[in-house]
């Protein structure tokens, strides 16, 4: 265990360290035009590497996959049990409480991978990757906020985080996309019309998140940890 | 297998693409932008017919429309001025020129990719997803087994609870939530509940014994190879020429024009672009004589 | 040569004092096809999961297994997960990959077996179960029975010396289930592969099996060829009573007979050597048709197609008399799922009427219509239980009802009674049997005060015992007055129970009469009791009744 954690070090020392300032360097200098977009591609596959091998290299429980595989097809599938509820997206709070149930890594995974599974159904577009991305922070911090401290794990305090993470993080990534792929160059000014016309549904879809969290955060953890002691995974949380 | 260009190995193609891909984003020359977009276009015509001009229509030209008006207003540098919006900020020539060619990247971009989701199969990409991480490409896997199986127990679960009474369409706002939460509540419980099984299957047949092999019915054959070095000599060709065919677009517009090396490169982008219609066209003669 | 030796072997659950399994000894040789049974609760998969080390269970441990010669200790689980294989009861969940081609690889890529050798076993199994022209279809297309089968080509691939099932076809239709035992039929005799089963619906399964293994409370009390099973036993065990093939249950009245038939020709030929040219026993088929003037539910000319191609329902007209217990029979695809979603309201009626209660269906409105005056009781009962605990579930099914506290409660205790799950009530819902389930579901819709009832297959996946039990519970509703509407593809449980049956044919309702005379009256789609006993009494159904007439034979 010890030694594959400090292989992680490595590589993520090696990914923000080196590769992101050489991806800088090179889109400044030897890409002629200056693809903004294209550089933050680079960039946002070396950040999401780490979390990628760390999931390939550790020791993993056959169950804690087929929960991974579960988690994400509900949150991308879970949709369609709510048809009379059109402004209802689950998402994002299914990948919010698996986080909180399963640790940042896990979390992490569930949100990107969800995302590229909904695309996986109509087609890869040029969103992909903020979207896999933004998901994918989304279940990253709220697993850091949560995962570890069982006083934390109160349905208001999980609705706000969670309504609050899915408007920043996950918004903000979804916005700089759009910028990105509108012009080149990023600059606040550029990203502030486009926030603007983004910011009903934005703040429409941290609500919603708000509300389904709210309602079932704390019902689901219980199975959660019904299913951690009737099958005997996660017994120690990583 | 599928014929044609379907039927290369997935990293040949997914290669091309990539290549495909970082040539349109990064590509400033007019006539770069032009080649790509328009074998692109050609290319996904032939894959879709009919739905690849109302794909244009539809999703292509506004969003070049879009991405020409937000360069136009948001960036006011360049130094040729147009006229002067109400609001006292400047348009200048420059940045509608840059807002064309932003938006012709944008465009070839968008084409291509309605195109590569044709040819890169979900197949291909748990595939070379398998290469780099397989315990990824599992989880996808698995994932795709259960959304299908998920959609239709979301239907059971509809049609159950419709049937005994527990929410409708015409209720309130907040009886439908209540409704709604408890579907999502038992779609959630009964997945992860059965899910044990999916467990018990995978341990049965002897998953996490040992590091997994992995099989494929893919084959790299002569043709990919050809096609590889195909891709290594655009990358030369394409480094080679990356300040011959730059353009400048701030603060005043600056294209130059091609060489005779540049000149030849471009031709040589034009048929490693125009490959894949090409391929599919002699592949279509080839088995239709039967 | 000795597969499986197993030698006073014990085994609780922890937290448990009561044993699952005590003091089994048993011998499973190389190629035997083995039948495991004995009513839920009696040890079965816990034994079936001891033969399969990866799977078994943690708890306190006796006595000594041997497989393939080698201690249990000694077998490492490359060699388990190579040589047994094990299929599980949900085809659903058992297929873990999303392909077929996937699925067919995913055991052998476990075993680290390289490509071109994978490429082989994949050729030649896809050859074996003609896969190829589904190799590339997605798993969620296939049908339960093309799934399970893929599950079970899937460890043949791995090249497996035994392979145990445990319940496999309790998810799947009649014909699908047919199938899949001739499949392992099949791989039994012709390749020598070990097969151990254990099975709810023991009538199509007990005729191939070499050994038949009944177990109760954790022990094993019989263990013999099917033929040999003991007469006594058949009075002594209620299990073994109400669950063994037909012929066997009749003529086990008559104990002088051994060996014990166990297909209908064998049957017919022993109740011929039994009754010599005794059958001249007068029967009676009396035959009286109810007269009701109340229809709980009368439909006519309904017409209805899914995909404006073709009419799943054509013409359709069927009255259903007010509290009697009505099964709707037919083949795949006849047309009666759709005939009960459209008389129960939940699909939409686009031509002909509809009565319920003698009044239009379209003049009700949605929240009076499902609940209060018909509930439908779903054929996967998962889609009904969300709570931690049934009381819980129940609980809140009447929160909403408006009825006070100490109502609620009282109403929660008698539909808990009734259903017969009182002693259930603190469990999990996952964590009780299918057929406990299935009451727990029945509860849960009773305590809406539903008028009609619908269910689609409702013995589904559960044993004889249950049936019964089941069958006493829908008497009971039947008698207060609530009409009970069912879907069943099994004839044995509606020829015995039912009161009306109606046959379903081409979307149009064929024949609709008292289950007496309909099954009589039929010489393929009836009961196995009918089939056997055919040429000395023709109007004789059920196995009772067939006994009946056959003492009275012996008698004159």
């Amino acid at each position: 265990m010890r030694k594959k954690s400090s292989l992680l070090t490595v590589i993520s020392v090696v990914c923000t360290l080196i590769l992101c300032p050489l991806i800088i360097y090179f889109s400044r200098e030897f890409i002629s035009g200056k693809s903004y977009y294209l550089a933050a591609v680079l960039m946002i596959i070396c950040a999401v590497i780490p979390f990628f091998v760390y999931f390939e290299k550790r020791e993993i429980k056959t169950a804690e996959i087929v929960i991974l595989a579960i988690m994400t097809a509900l949150a991308v599938a879970s949709r369609s049990v709510l048809m009379f509820l059109p402004q209802i997206k689950p998402t994002a709070a299914i990948v919010i409480i698996t986080a909180c149930a399963f640790g940042p890594n896990c979390g992490f995974l569930t949100g990107a991978l969800s995302m590229f599974l909904s695309n996986f159904i109509f087609g890869q577009g040029m969103f992909t990757p903020f979207q896999m991305l933004g998901m994918g922070l989304t279940g990253f911090f709220a697993g850091l906020i949560f995962s570890k401290s069982e006083k934390l794990r109160n349905k208001y305090i999980i609705s706000i985080t969670g309504g609050f993470l899915t408007f920043f993080v996950y918004g903000i990534c979804v916005d700089i996309s759009s910028v990105l792929m509108l012009t080149d160059g990023f600059s606040l000014k550029n990203l502030l019309p486009v926030f603007a016309s983004g910011l009903t549904f934005n703040i429409s879809h941290c609500v919603t998140t708000a509300i389904v969290l709210f309602l079932t955060a704390k019902p689901m953890l219980e199975k959660f940890m019904r299913l951690r002691i009737k099958y005997g995974i996660f017994e120690q949380s990583p | 297998m599928s014929t044609g260009f379907r039927g290369f190995h997935p990293l040949t193609g997914f290669t091309f693409y990539i290549l495909i891909f970082i040539f349109s984003l990064t590509a400033t020359h007019p006539l770069c932008l032009a080649a790509v977009l328009l074998c692109g276009l050609f290319y996904d015509i032939k894959l879709h017919g009919k739905k690849a001009l109302s794909f244009l229509i539809k999703v292509v030209l506004p969003f070049m429309l879009l991405a020409l008006v937000f360069n136009g207003i948001v960036n006011p540098r360049g130094e040729t001025q147009l006229f002067t919006f109400p609001w006292g900020k400047p348009f200048t020539l420059e940045s509608a020129v840059f807002g064309l060619i932003f938006s012709l990247r944008a465009a070839s971009t968008l084409i291509w990719l309605s195109s590569f989701n044709e040819i890169i199969s979900n197949e291909k990409i748990i595939f070379l997803f398998g290469r780099l991480s397989p315990r990824t490409a599992l989880v996808i896997s698995m994932s795709l087994r259960f959304i299908p199986l998920i959609a239709s127990q979301a239907e059971e679960i509809n049609s159950a609870q419709k049937g005994i009474g527990s929410g409708d369409a015409s209720q309130s706002f907040s009886g439908r939530l209540k409704s709604g939460i408890k579907r999502l509540s038992i779609l959630v419980t009964w997945t992860l509940e059965r899910g044990i099984d999916t467990s018990d299957s995978m341990t049965a047949r002897g998953f996490g014994l040992r590091k997994r092999t992995h099989y494929s019915r893919y084959i790299f054959s002569l043709r990919d190879a050809f096609l590889m070095l195909f891709s290594v000599a655009f990358i030369v060709l394409f480094i080679l020429t990356g300040s011959s065919l730059s353009c400048e677009y701030f603060p005043s517009i600056s294209i130059p024009v091609p060489d005779a090396f540049s000149f030849f490169s471009l031709i040589f982008f034009v048929i490693f672009m125009i490959f894949p219609l090409i391929y599919d066209t002699a592949e279509e003669k080839k088995w239709s004589n039967f | 040569m000795v597969e499986f030796l197993i030698k006073n072997l014990s085994f609780s659950y922890p937290g448990s004092e009561k044993y699952a399994l005590k003091n089994i000894d048993l011998t499973i040789n190389s190629g035997e096809f083995i039948v495991i049974s004995g009513k839920s609760g009696s040890g079965k998969s816990t034994l079936l999961r001891m033969l399969k080390p990866e799977l078994s269970p943690k708890g306190k441990i006796s006595g000594e297994i041997y497989f393939f010669g080698k201690e249990k200790d000694s077998l490492s689980l490359y060699e388990s997960a190579e040589k047994i294989g094990y299929i599980l009861q949900n085809p659903e969940y058992q297929t873990v990959t999303h392909t077929v081609q996937t699925e067919l690889s995913f055991g052998l890529e476990n075993l680290g077996i390289e490509s071109d050798a994978m490429r082989l076993r994949i050729a030649e199994i896809s050859a074996y179960f003609s896969l190829e022209k589904i190799m590339d279809k997605k798993v969620s297309e296939l049908s339960g029975g093309q799934k399970q089968l893929l599950c079970l080509a899937g460890i043949l691939a791995m090249h497996p010396k035994a392979v145990i099932f445990d319940e496999p076809t309790s998810q799947l239709d009649p014909m699908a289930a047919e199938t899949f035992l001739q499949t392992v039929n099949k791989l039994c005799r012709e390749n020598g592969i070990t097969v151990i089963i254990s099975e709810h619906r023991l009538e199509n399964i007990i005729p191939l099996s070499d050994r038949l293994i009944v177990l109760d409370k954790g022990k094993i009390i019989s263990d013999s060829h099917p033929k040999m099973l003991s007469p006594a036993l058949f009075r002594e065990n209620d299990f073994i009573n109400s669950s063994m093939p037909a012929p066997m249950r009749i003529l086990s009245h008559f104990s002088e007979i051994s060996p014990l038939p166990l297909t209908v020709s064998e049957g017919r030929a022993a109740l011929g050597r039994l009754l010599g040219n005794k059958t001249a026993a007068t029967e009676k088929t009396k035959i009286t048709d109810r007269k009701t003037e109340e229809y709980a539910v009368e439909a006519s000319g309904v017409w209805f197609s899914y995909d404006k191609k073709r009419y799943v329902l054509n013409d359709f007209s069927m009255k259903i008399p007010k509290g009697c217990f009505y099964a709707l029979l037919g083949a795949n695809a006849a047309g009666k799922t759709t005939a009960i979603s459209l008389m129960s309201g939940l699909l939409p009626l686009k031509t002909g009427k509809i009565r319920i209660l003698g009044q239009d269906i379209k003049k009700y409105k949605t929240s009076e219509l499902f609940g209060k005056t018909v509930a439908v009781l779903p054929q996967k009962c998962e889609s009904l239980f969300s709570c931690n605990t049934l009381e819980e579930e129940l609980k809140n099914a009447v929160s909403t009802s408006g009825l006070s506290k100490e109502e609620q409660r009282r109403r929660v205790a008698e539909t808990a009674e009734l259903t017969e799950i009182t002693e259930l009530l603190s469990r999990h819902p996952y964590d009780i049997s299918g057929g406990e389930m299935q009451r727990a579901a029945l509860a849960l819709i009773l305590l809406k005060k539903p008028q009609i009832i619908f269910m689609d297959e409702p013995t589904k996946g559960t044993d004889a015992l249950f049936k019964k039990k089941y069958a006493s519970i829908i008497k009971n509703l039947c008698d207060s007055g609530i009409t009970v509407i069912a879907v069943s593809h099994d004839t044995e449980f509606c020829a015995e129970y039912s009161d009306r049956c109606a046959f379903i044919f081409d979307g149009r309702c064929i024949t609709d009469t008292e289950p007496k005379r309909f099954f009589s009256e039929n010489f393929f789609y009836t009961t196995v009791s009918n089939k056997t006993a055919r040429d000395f009494f023709p109007a004789a159904v059920t196995e009772r009744e067939v006994v009946e007439l056959c003492e009275k034979s012996l008698l004159c």
